[in-house]
Protein backbone atom coordinates (compact mmCIF):
# COMPACT_ATOMS: atom_id res chain seq x y z
CA UNK A 1 0.00 0.00 0.00
CA UNK A 2 1.34 2.81 -0.86
CA UNK A 3 1.77 6.65 1.81
CA UNK A 4 -0.40 8.74 2.03
CA UNK A 5 0.83 10.87 4.50
CA UNK A 6 4.41 10.74 5.42
CA UNK A 7 6.35 13.20 8.40
CA UNK A 8 9.85 12.42 9.14
CA UNK A 9 11.56 14.70 11.70
CA UNK A 10 8.50 17.62 11.86
CA UNK A 11 10.05 19.79 14.19
CA UNK A 12 7.57 23.30 15.31
CA UNK A 13 9.01 26.10 16.87
CA UNK A 14 8.48 29.21 18.26
CA UNK A 15 10.55 32.13 16.68
CA UNK A 16 12.78 34.43 18.40
CA UNK A 17 15.40 34.07 20.12
CA UNK A 18 13.65 32.21 22.91
CA UNK A 19 13.19 29.03 19.89
CA UNK A 20 11.63 27.10 22.43
CA UNK A 21 10.51 23.18 20.38
CA UNK A 22 6.87 22.65 20.70
CA UNK A 23 7.10 19.66 18.31
CA UNK A 24 10.39 17.99 18.41
CA UNK A 25 11.20 15.77 16.27
CA UNK A 26 8.30 13.77 14.83
CA UNK A 27 8.31 11.28 12.25
CA UNK A 28 5.14 8.54 11.20
CA UNK A 29 3.04 7.93 8.15
CA UNK A 30 -0.18 6.90 6.86
CA UNK A 31 -0.89 4.10 4.49
CA UNK A 32 -3.83 4.86 1.79
CA UNK A 33 -6.62 4.26 3.16
CA UNK A 34 -5.58 3.76 6.58
CA UNK A 35 -7.15 5.76 10.10
CA UNK A 36 -4.88 6.79 12.45
CA UNK A 37 -5.13 7.96 15.77
CA UNK A 38 -3.06 10.46 17.32
CA UNK A 39 -3.98 10.73 21.01
CA UNK A 40 -1.75 13.13 23.73
CA UNK A 41 -2.79 15.30 26.41
CA UNK A 42 -2.81 19.32 26.74
CA UNK A 43 0.36 20.45 25.35
CA UNK A 44 1.35 17.13 23.95
CA UNK A 45 2.19 19.31 20.22
CA UNK A 46 -0.81 16.68 18.61
CA UNK A 47 -2.81 19.70 17.04
CA UNK A 48 0.44 21.88 16.23
CA UNK A 49 1.48 18.67 13.68
CA UNK A 50 -2.05 18.61 12.32
CA UNK A 51 -1.66 22.39 11.47
CA UNK A 52 1.71 21.52 10.15
CA UNK A 53 0.52 18.84 7.77
CA UNK A 54 -2.05 21.47 6.69
CA UNK A 55 0.46 24.26 5.73
CA UNK A 56 -1.07 26.34 8.96
CA UNK A 57 1.79 27.40 10.50
CA UNK A 58 1.91 30.83 10.56
CA UNK A 59 4.44 33.73 12.74
CA UNK A 60 5.57 33.24 15.38
CA UNK A 61 5.71 29.23 14.91
CA UNK A 62 7.90 27.47 12.25
CA UNK A 63 8.21 24.25 10.96
CA UNK A 64 11.53 22.20 9.82
CA UNK A 65 11.59 18.83 9.03
CA UNK A 66 9.17 17.29 5.90
CA UNK A 67 5.50 16.41 5.46
CA UNK A 68 5.03 14.76 2.13
CA UNK A 69 1.08 14.57 1.06
CA UNK A 70 0.50 12.60 -1.62
CA UNK A 71 -1.79 14.02 -4.78
CA UNK A 72 -2.92 10.74 -5.59
CA UNK A 73 -1.15 10.76 -9.39
CA UNK A 74 2.38 9.85 -8.05
CA UNK A 75 2.98 13.21 -7.28
CA UNK A 76 3.80 14.55 -3.83
CA UNK A 77 3.50 18.21 -2.26
CA UNK A 78 6.24 18.95 1.14
CA UNK A 79 3.70 20.60 3.45
CA UNK A 80 6.39 22.52 5.25
CA UNK A 81 8.41 23.88 1.99
CA UNK A 82 5.73 24.29 -0.44
CA UNK A 83 4.92 27.94 -0.83
CA UNK A 84 1.61 29.00 0.24
CA UNK A 85 0.19 29.36 -3.02
CA UNK A 86 0.45 25.74 -4.26
CA UNK A 87 -0.76 24.94 -0.54
CA UNK A 88 -4.16 26.97 -1.50
CA UNK A 89 -4.64 24.23 -4.11
CA UNK A 90 -3.80 21.08 -1.44
CA UNK A 91 -6.11 22.35 1.22
CA UNK A 92 -9.48 21.07 0.50
CA UNK A 93 -8.73 19.30 -2.25
CA UNK A 94 -5.87 16.88 -1.28
CA UNK A 95 -6.41 17.45 2.87
CA UNK A 96 -9.81 18.53 4.21
CA UNK A 97 -9.82 19.27 7.89
CA UNK A 98 -12.42 19.44 10.74
CA UNK A 99 -11.61 21.53 13.78
CA UNK A 100 -13.40 21.01 17.38
CA UNK A 101 -14.40 24.26 16.95
CA UNK A 102 -17.05 24.24 14.18
CA UNK A 103 -17.10 28.25 14.16
CA UNK A 104 -13.13 28.41 12.93
CA UNK A 105 -13.74 26.89 10.20
CA UNK A 106 -17.33 28.66 9.08
CA UNK A 107 -17.84 31.99 8.11
CA UNK A 108 -20.73 33.56 10.35
CA UNK A 109 -22.42 36.64 7.56
CA UNK A 110 -22.58 33.83 4.80
CA UNK A 111 -26.00 31.22 4.15
CA UNK A 112 -24.34 27.49 4.70
CA UNK A 113 -25.18 26.80 1.34
CA UNK A 114 -23.24 29.66 -0.22
CA UNK A 115 -20.24 28.22 1.84
CA UNK A 116 -20.77 24.55 0.49
CA UNK A 117 -21.00 25.96 -3.44
CA UNK A 118 -17.57 27.56 -3.18
CA UNK A 119 -15.23 24.33 -3.20
CA UNK A 120 -17.70 22.39 -4.82
CA UNK A 121 -17.63 25.18 -7.69
CA UNK A 122 -13.91 25.20 -7.65
CA UNK A 123 -12.58 21.91 -7.14
CA UNK A 124 -15.23 19.92 -8.66
CA UNK A 125 -16.80 22.46 -11.29
CA UNK A 126 -20.48 22.45 -10.18
CA UNK A 127 -22.71 24.95 -12.10
CA UNK A 128 -26.43 25.98 -11.94
CA UNK A 129 -28.50 23.62 -11.04
CA UNK A 130 -25.85 20.95 -10.64
CA UNK A 131 -24.47 23.02 -8.30
CA UNK A 132 -27.74 23.64 -6.20
CA UNK A 133 -27.96 19.87 -5.98
CA UNK A 134 -24.20 19.11 -5.16
CA UNK A 135 -25.17 21.25 -2.36
CA UNK A 136 -28.27 19.53 -1.14
CA UNK A 137 -26.72 16.09 -1.18
CA UNK A 138 -23.53 17.49 0.84
CA UNK A 139 -26.20 18.38 3.47
CA UNK A 140 -28.22 15.09 3.03
CA UNK A 141 -24.85 13.19 3.72
CA UNK A 142 -23.92 14.62 6.70
CA UNK A 143 -27.52 13.64 7.47
CA UNK A 144 -28.68 17.20 8.53
CA UNK A 145 -32.07 17.22 8.26
CA UNK A 146 -34.64 19.41 5.88
CA UNK A 147 -31.19 19.92 3.39
CA UNK A 148 -33.31 23.00 2.00
CA UNK A 149 -33.70 24.94 5.09
CA UNK A 150 -29.92 24.61 6.29
CA UNK A 151 -29.06 25.80 3.17
CA UNK A 152 -30.71 29.13 3.80
CA UNK A 153 -29.72 29.64 7.22
CA UNK A 154 -26.72 31.72 8.83
CA UNK A 155 -24.16 29.04 10.90
CA UNK A 156 -26.10 30.65 14.60
CA UNK A 157 -29.09 29.58 13.41
CA UNK A 158 -28.38 25.91 14.05
CA UNK A 159 -27.54 24.00 16.45
CA UNK A 160 -23.65 22.64 17.52
CA UNK A 161 -24.52 19.54 16.68
CA UNK A 162 -25.76 20.38 13.08
CA UNK A 163 -22.61 22.98 12.85
CA UNK A 164 -20.01 20.18 13.54
CA UNK A 165 -21.98 18.31 10.38
CA UNK A 166 -21.85 21.79 8.46
CA UNK A 167 -18.10 22.06 8.70
CA UNK A 168 -18.08 18.33 8.26
CA UNK A 169 -19.96 18.90 4.64
CA UNK A 170 -17.60 21.78 3.93
CA UNK A 171 -14.69 19.55 4.69
CA UNK A 172 -15.91 16.39 2.21
CA UNK A 173 -16.80 19.19 -0.83
CA UNK A 174 -13.67 18.63 -2.39
CA UNK A 175 -13.46 14.92 -1.95
CA UNK A 176 -10.06 14.91 -0.47
CA UNK A 177 -7.68 12.07 -0.33
CA UNK A 178 -7.25 12.81 3.76
CA UNK A 179 -9.14 13.84 6.31
CA UNK A 180 -7.60 15.73 9.15
CA UNK A 181 -10.18 15.49 12.65
CA UNK A 182 -8.81 17.58 15.22
CA UNK A 183 -11.03 16.67 18.74
CA UNK A 184 -13.88 17.18 16.82
CA UNK A 185 -16.50 15.88 18.92
CA UNK A 186 -14.75 17.02 22.06
CA UNK A 187 -17.36 20.16 22.32
CA UNK A 188 -20.12 18.09 21.71
CA UNK A 189 -22.68 16.27 24.19
CA UNK A 190 -22.19 12.99 24.59
CA UNK A 191 -25.52 11.86 22.76
CA UNK A 192 -24.75 14.40 19.58
CA UNK A 193 -20.55 12.74 19.42
CA UNK A 194 -21.77 9.44 18.97
CA UNK A 195 -23.41 10.53 16.31
CA UNK A 196 -20.81 13.14 14.48
CA UNK A 197 -18.36 9.69 15.03
CA UNK A 198 -20.37 7.56 13.44
CA UNK A 199 -21.31 9.97 10.31
CA UNK A 200 -17.11 10.59 10.39
CA UNK A 201 -16.75 6.91 10.11
CA UNK A 202 -19.21 6.11 7.23
CA UNK A 203 -17.70 9.34 5.39
CA UNK A 204 -14.20 8.07 5.78
CA UNK A 205 -15.45 4.41 4.91
CA UNK A 206 -17.68 5.27 1.55
CA UNK A 207 -15.34 7.19 -0.09
CA UNK A 208 -12.23 5.31 1.11
CA UNK A 209 -10.66 8.73 2.78
CA UNK A 210 -7.61 8.59 4.84
CA UNK A 211 -8.30 9.78 8.23
CA UNK A 212 -6.12 11.41 11.34
CA UNK A 213 -7.98 11.61 14.02
CA UNK A 214 -6.41 13.68 16.68
CA UNK A 215 -7.90 13.35 20.33
CA UNK A 216 -7.27 13.30 24.00
CA UNK A 217 -10.09 10.85 24.38
CA UNK A 218 -8.55 7.21 24.13
CA UNK A 219 -12.02 5.15 24.17
CA UNK A 220 -12.97 7.79 21.41
CA UNK A 221 -9.77 6.85 19.34
CA UNK A 222 -9.67 3.50 20.20
CA UNK A 223 -13.46 3.40 18.42
CA UNK A 224 -12.12 4.76 14.91
CA UNK A 225 -8.75 4.32 14.70
CA UNK A 226 -6.63 1.22 13.10
CA UNK A 227 -3.27 3.03 14.27
CA UNK A 228 -2.49 5.16 17.17
CA UNK A 229 0.68 7.49 17.78
CA UNK A 230 0.72 8.62 21.81
CA UNK A 231 2.32 11.99 21.64
CA UNK A 232 3.39 13.76 24.87
CA UNK A 233 5.24 17.10 25.73
CA UNK A 234 5.86 17.72 21.50
CA UNK A 235 7.15 14.17 20.81
CA UNK A 236 6.26 10.44 19.72
CA UNK A 237 6.11 8.23 22.83
CA UNK A 238 4.85 5.50 21.03
CA UNK A 239 3.09 3.96 18.01
CA UNK A 240 1.29 0.82 17.12
CA UNK A 241 -2.15 -1.10 15.93
CA UNK A 242 -4.63 -0.26 18.60
CA UNK A 243 -5.34 -3.44 20.04
CA UNK A 244 -1.70 -3.52 21.04
CA UNK A 245 -1.56 0.03 22.38
CA UNK A 246 -4.32 -0.94 24.51
CA UNK A 247 -3.52 -4.41 25.52
CA UNK A 248 0.34 -4.30 25.75
CA UNK A 249 1.60 -0.46 25.88
CA UNK A 250 5.10 -0.87 25.83
CA UNK A 251 5.65 2.67 26.84
CA UNK A 252 5.71 4.04 30.51
CA UNK A 253 3.39 6.77 29.26
CA UNK A 254 0.99 4.90 27.31
CA UNK A 255 0.84 2.64 30.46
CA UNK A 256 -0.42 5.53 32.08
CA UNK A 257 -2.68 6.82 30.00
CA UNK A 258 -4.24 3.34 29.16
CA UNK A 259 -4.43 2.78 32.78
CA UNK A 260 -5.92 6.08 33.70
CA UNK A 261 -9.15 5.46 30.39
CA UNK A 262 -9.10 1.98 31.81
CA UNK A 263 -10.16 2.88 35.55
CA UNK A 264 -12.46 5.54 34.51
CA UNK A 265 -14.09 3.05 32.08
CA UNK A 266 -14.61 0.79 34.42
CA UNK A 267 -16.29 2.89 36.77
CA UNK A 268 -19.29 2.23 34.39
CA UNK A 269 -21.02 -1.12 34.38
CA UNK A 270 -19.89 -3.08 31.58
CA UNK A 271 -22.22 -2.95 28.50
CA UNK A 272 -24.67 -5.83 28.33
CA UNK A 273 -23.73 -8.13 24.92
CA UNK A 274 -25.68 -6.59 21.87
CA UNK A 275 -25.35 -3.09 22.61
CA UNK A 276 -22.26 -1.68 21.54
CA UNK A 277 -23.46 1.47 20.18
CA UNK A 278 -26.00 4.18 20.65
CA UNK A 279 -28.92 4.32 18.02
CA UNK A 280 -28.81 6.86 15.79
CA UNK A 281 -31.64 9.51 15.68
CA UNK A 282 -31.21 11.52 18.37
CA UNK A 283 -31.67 15.19 18.11
CA UNK A 284 -28.87 17.85 18.35
CA UNK B 1 -18.36 16.64 62.79
CA UNK B 2 -19.25 19.43 65.39
CA UNK B 3 -22.06 20.14 64.44
CA UNK B 4 -25.31 19.08 65.70
CA UNK B 5 -27.76 18.64 62.60
CA UNK B 6 -31.30 16.55 61.89
CA UNK B 7 -30.12 13.92 60.09
CA UNK B 8 -33.55 13.15 58.65
CA UNK B 9 -33.82 16.96 57.27
CA UNK B 10 -32.54 17.39 53.70
CA UNK B 11 -29.58 19.66 53.70
CA UNK B 12 -30.63 21.06 50.63
CA UNK B 13 -33.51 20.71 48.24
CA UNK B 14 -35.46 22.33 45.57
CA UNK B 15 -39.26 21.67 45.93
CA UNK B 16 -41.73 22.21 42.35
CA UNK B 17 -39.16 24.04 41.12
CA UNK B 18 -39.92 26.54 37.79
CA UNK B 19 -37.73 28.67 36.46
CA UNK B 20 -36.91 31.09 33.68
CA UNK B 21 -34.70 33.65 32.29
CA UNK B 22 -36.21 36.92 32.21
CA UNK B 23 -39.52 36.36 30.15
CA UNK B 24 -37.50 33.82 28.21
CA UNK B 25 -38.74 30.16 28.08
CA UNK B 26 -39.43 27.60 31.23
CA UNK B 27 -35.54 26.36 31.71
CA UNK B 28 -36.85 24.44 34.51
CA UNK B 29 -40.32 22.48 34.95
CA UNK B 30 -41.58 21.16 38.16
CA UNK B 31 -38.00 20.11 39.34
CA UNK B 32 -38.14 18.30 42.76
CA UNK B 33 -34.67 17.40 44.27
CA UNK B 34 -33.16 16.57 47.82
CA UNK B 35 -30.26 15.59 49.39
CA UNK B 36 -29.88 13.98 52.55
CA UNK B 37 -27.18 15.07 55.13
CA UNK B 38 -23.75 12.85 53.40
CA UNK B 39 -25.48 12.20 50.52
CA UNK B 40 -23.98 12.20 47.02
CA UNK B 41 -25.85 12.87 44.45
CA UNK B 42 -25.06 13.15 41.02
CA UNK B 43 -27.58 15.28 38.48
CA UNK B 44 -26.51 14.07 34.65
CA UNK B 45 -27.60 15.93 31.70
CA UNK B 46 -26.61 17.33 28.38
CA UNK B 47 -26.54 21.14 27.56
CA UNK B 48 -29.62 22.51 27.74
CA UNK B 49 -31.12 20.31 30.29
CA UNK B 50 -31.53 23.16 32.49
CA UNK B 51 -28.49 21.12 35.16
CA UNK B 52 -26.84 24.82 35.60
CA UNK B 53 -29.66 26.81 36.66
CA UNK B 54 -30.60 24.46 38.74
CA UNK B 55 -27.41 24.60 40.42
CA UNK B 56 -26.93 28.08 39.83
CA UNK B 57 -30.53 28.24 42.25
CA UNK B 58 -29.23 26.21 44.80
CA UNK B 59 -26.28 27.82 45.30
CA UNK B 60 -28.26 31.12 45.87
CA UNK B 61 -27.89 32.65 42.44
CA UNK B 62 -31.17 33.65 41.43
CA UNK B 63 -34.66 32.72 42.76
CA UNK B 64 -36.97 30.12 41.16
CA UNK B 65 -39.63 31.55 39.18
CA UNK B 66 -41.96 29.12 41.26
CA UNK B 67 -41.34 26.60 43.97
CA UNK B 68 -38.81 26.97 46.67
CA UNK B 69 -35.12 25.95 47.59
CA UNK B 70 -34.89 24.76 50.71
CA UNK B 71 -32.11 24.93 53.17
CA UNK B 72 -32.28 22.08 55.98
CA UNK B 73 -36.01 22.57 55.59
CA UNK B 74 -36.87 25.74 55.56
CA UNK B 75 -37.11 28.21 52.31
CA UNK B 76 -34.43 30.95 52.12
CA UNK B 77 -35.27 34.39 53.07
CA UNK B 78 -32.71 36.94 51.95
CA UNK B 79 -33.10 39.25 54.31
CA UNK B 80 -32.65 36.45 56.98
CA UNK B 81 -28.77 37.56 56.93
CA UNK B 82 -28.00 35.54 59.56
CA UNK B 83 -29.43 32.37 58.10
CA UNK B 84 -27.90 32.86 54.93
CA UNK B 85 -24.70 33.20 56.38
CA UNK B 86 -25.40 30.31 57.73
CA UNK B 87 -25.76 28.61 54.16
CA UNK B 88 -23.11 29.87 52.52
CA UNK B 89 -20.84 28.22 54.89
CA UNK B 90 -22.77 25.27 54.46
CA UNK B 91 -23.03 25.26 51.01
CA UNK B 92 -20.25 25.25 48.75
CA UNK B 93 -19.79 25.25 44.79
CA UNK B 94 -15.97 23.96 42.55
CA UNK B 95 -16.46 25.05 39.82
CA UNK B 96 -15.04 23.20 36.18
CA UNK B 97 -12.90 25.58 34.84
CA UNK B 98 -9.72 25.55 37.66
CA UNK B 99 -7.82 28.20 35.46
CA UNK B 100 -10.68 30.90 35.80
CA UNK B 101 -11.92 29.92 39.80
CA UNK B 102 -9.07 30.86 41.59
CA UNK B 103 -7.84 34.92 41.18
CA UNK B 104 -4.34 34.86 39.54
CA UNK B 105 -3.21 37.90 41.69
CA UNK B 106 -3.90 35.86 44.47
CA UNK B 107 -1.62 33.73 46.43
CA UNK B 108 -2.57 30.20 47.10
CA UNK B 109 -3.02 30.08 50.19
CA UNK B 110 -4.98 33.63 50.66
CA UNK B 111 -7.22 32.28 48.06
CA UNK B 112 -7.80 29.62 50.33
CA UNK B 113 -8.12 31.13 53.74
CA UNK B 114 -10.73 34.09 51.85
CA UNK B 115 -13.87 32.40 52.43
CA UNK B 116 -13.30 31.97 56.32
CA UNK B 117 -12.70 35.77 56.17
CA UNK B 118 -15.62 36.45 54.29
CA UNK B 119 -18.09 33.94 55.65
CA UNK B 120 -17.22 35.79 59.03
CA UNK B 121 -15.66 32.63 60.69
CA UNK B 122 -13.40 33.13 64.16
CA UNK B 123 -9.82 33.06 64.34
CA UNK B 124 -6.93 35.25 63.75
CA UNK B 125 -4.30 34.88 61.31
CA UNK B 126 -2.27 32.14 62.99
CA UNK B 127 -5.44 30.09 63.47
CA UNK B 128 -6.39 30.99 59.75
CA UNK B 129 -2.78 29.90 58.88
CA UNK B 130 -2.94 26.66 60.93
CA UNK B 131 -6.23 25.59 58.73
CA UNK B 132 -4.64 26.24 55.36
CA UNK B 133 -2.21 24.36 56.11
CA UNK B 134 -4.82 21.44 57.00
CA UNK B 135 -6.63 22.10 53.75
CA UNK B 136 -3.71 21.66 51.89
CA UNK B 137 -2.65 18.64 53.35
CA UNK B 138 -6.14 16.75 52.95
CA UNK B 139 -5.98 18.13 48.99
CA UNK B 140 -2.22 16.32 48.71
CA UNK B 141 -0.63 19.35 48.21
CA UNK B 142 2.78 20.41 49.49
CA UNK B 143 2.74 22.37 52.67
CA UNK B 144 4.46 25.34 50.83
CA UNK B 145 2.09 25.41 48.02
CA UNK B 146 -0.13 28.71 49.86
CA UNK B 147 3.33 30.50 49.30
CA UNK B 148 3.00 30.81 45.37
CA UNK B 149 0.35 31.79 42.78
CA UNK B 150 -1.92 29.68 40.84
CA UNK B 151 -0.07 29.93 37.90
CA UNK B 152 2.36 27.81 39.17
CA UNK B 153 -0.03 24.78 39.45
CA UNK B 154 -1.01 22.67 36.79
CA UNK B 155 -4.77 21.88 36.41
CA UNK B 156 -5.27 19.14 38.47
CA UNK B 157 -3.59 20.44 41.23
CA UNK B 158 -5.38 23.78 40.38
CA UNK B 159 -8.37 21.87 41.09
CA UNK B 160 -7.44 20.80 44.04
CA UNK B 161 -6.97 24.16 45.50
CA UNK B 162 -10.21 24.94 44.34
CA UNK B 163 -11.10 22.07 46.40
CA UNK B 164 -9.32 22.95 49.81
CA UNK B 165 -11.02 26.58 49.22
CA UNK B 166 -14.37 24.85 49.43
CA UNK B 167 -13.68 22.74 51.99
CA UNK B 168 -12.43 25.95 54.07
CA UNK B 169 -15.55 26.60 55.76
CA UNK B 170 -16.63 22.99 56.71
CA UNK B 171 -19.54 22.61 54.47
CA UNK B 172 -21.79 20.34 54.97
CA UNK B 173 -22.70 19.99 51.06
CA UNK B 174 -20.33 20.35 47.95
CA UNK B 175 -22.26 21.45 45.04
CA UNK B 176 -19.60 20.74 41.64
CA UNK B 177 -19.94 21.34 38.25
CA UNK B 178 -18.23 19.13 35.99
CA UNK B 179 -15.35 19.23 38.51
CA UNK B 180 -13.16 16.87 36.03
CA UNK B 181 -14.43 17.74 32.93
CA UNK B 182 -11.49 20.24 31.91
CA UNK B 183 -8.71 18.03 33.16
CA UNK B 184 -6.59 15.63 31.41
CA UNK B 185 -7.23 11.43 31.29
CA UNK B 186 -4.08 11.15 33.87
CA UNK B 187 -5.11 13.04 36.34
CA UNK B 188 -8.93 12.82 36.30
CA UNK B 189 -8.61 9.66 38.12
CA UNK B 190 -6.82 11.19 40.86
CA UNK B 191 -9.06 13.97 41.86
CA UNK B 192 -12.46 11.91 41.49
CA UNK B 193 -10.49 9.63 43.97
CA UNK B 194 -9.89 12.87 46.16
CA UNK B 195 -13.77 13.39 46.56
CA UNK B 196 -14.05 9.73 47.12
CA UNK B 197 -12.01 10.40 49.74
CA UNK B 198 -12.99 13.39 51.28
CA UNK B 199 -16.94 12.20 51.42
CA UNK B 200 -15.83 8.98 53.16
CA UNK B 201 -13.55 10.76 55.43
CA UNK B 202 -15.66 13.61 56.08
CA UNK B 203 -18.98 12.76 55.84
CA UNK B 204 -19.52 15.68 53.35
CA UNK B 205 -22.53 15.91 50.95
CA UNK B 206 -22.24 16.08 47.26
CA UNK B 207 -24.39 17.04 44.52
CA UNK B 208 -22.35 16.63 41.51
CA UNK B 209 -23.65 18.25 38.04
CA UNK B 210 -21.68 16.31 35.27
CA UNK B 211 -22.82 15.08 31.74
CA UNK B 212 -20.50 12.33 32.35
CA UNK B 213 -21.29 9.02 33.81
CA UNK B 214 -18.36 7.97 34.96
CA UNK B 215 -17.99 10.46 37.42
CA UNK B 216 -21.13 9.91 38.82
CA UNK B 217 -21.20 6.46 38.94
CA UNK B 218 -17.84 6.76 40.94
CA UNK B 219 -18.91 9.28 43.70
CA UNK B 220 -22.85 9.54 44.02
CA UNK B 221 -24.75 6.89 45.74
CA UNK B 222 -27.72 8.16 43.84
CA UNK B 223 -28.39 9.83 40.22
CA UNK B 224 -31.32 11.97 38.40
CA UNK B 225 -31.03 12.85 35.05
CA UNK B 226 -32.09 15.94 33.51
CA UNK B 227 -33.85 16.34 29.98
CA UNK B 228 -35.45 19.61 28.94
CA UNK B 229 -35.67 20.96 32.70
CA UNK B 230 -37.56 17.75 33.19
CA UNK B 231 -36.48 14.80 35.75
CA UNK B 232 -37.07 11.84 33.64
CA UNK B 233 -35.38 9.08 36.13
CA UNK B 234 -33.86 9.02 39.41
CA UNK B 235 -32.64 6.44 41.65
CA UNK B 236 -30.02 4.84 43.02
CA UNK B 237 -26.84 5.22 40.70
CA UNK B 238 -25.62 1.47 40.32
CA UNK B 239 -29.75 0.58 39.51
CA UNK B 240 -29.83 3.59 37.07
CA UNK B 241 -27.04 2.82 34.89
CA UNK B 242 -27.48 -1.58 35.03
CA UNK B 243 -31.13 -0.85 34.49
CA UNK B 244 -31.72 2.55 32.82
CA UNK B 245 -35.97 2.70 32.36
CA UNK B 246 -36.47 6.07 30.65
CA UNK B 247 -35.37 6.03 26.94
CA UNK B 248 -32.67 9.45 27.19
CA UNK B 249 -30.98 7.14 29.90
CA UNK B 250 -30.60 4.31 27.43
CA UNK B 251 -29.58 6.64 24.95
CA UNK B 252 -27.03 8.69 27.16
CA UNK B 253 -25.30 5.09 29.04
CA UNK B 254 -24.93 4.13 24.82
CA UNK B 255 -23.57 6.65 23.70
CA UNK B 256 -20.24 6.94 26.26
CA UNK B 257 -17.52 5.84 24.07
CA UNK B 258 -16.17 2.63 25.89
CA UNK B 259 -12.85 0.85 25.28
CA UNK B 260 -13.00 -2.30 24.31
CA UNK B 261 -13.60 -5.33 26.73
CA UNK B 262 -10.45 -6.68 26.95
Amino acid sequence: MSAMLEIENLSVHLDGPDGRRLVDDVSFDLADGQRLGVIGESGSGKSLTALAVLGLLGHPLSASGSIRLSLGDGDTVDTVSAPGRRLDGVRGRTVGAVFQEPLASLDPLMRIGAQLAWPLRRHRGFRADALRRAVLDALAEVQLPEPERIARSLIHEVSGGQRQRVAIALALAAEPRLLIADEPTTALDVTVQAGVLELLQAAVENRGMSLVFISHDLPVVAGIADRVVVMRGGRVVEIGDTRRILTAPREEYTRTLVGASRALDDLLPARPAGSDGPTSGGTE
Amino acid sequence: MTHDHDLATPVLAARNVRFSYGRGAEVLHDVSLALAPGETVGLVGESGAGKTSLLRLLLGLGSPTSGEILFEGRPLDRRDTRRLLAYRRAVQPVYQDPFSSLDPRMRVGDSIAEPLRSLRLPGGPARRAARVAELLEAVDLPADAGERFPDAFSGGQRQRIAIARALAPEPRVILADEPVSALDTSVRMQVIELFQRLARERGIGMLLVSHDLTIVSALCRRMAVLEGGRLVEEGNTRGVLTDPRHPYTRRLLASVPRLPAL
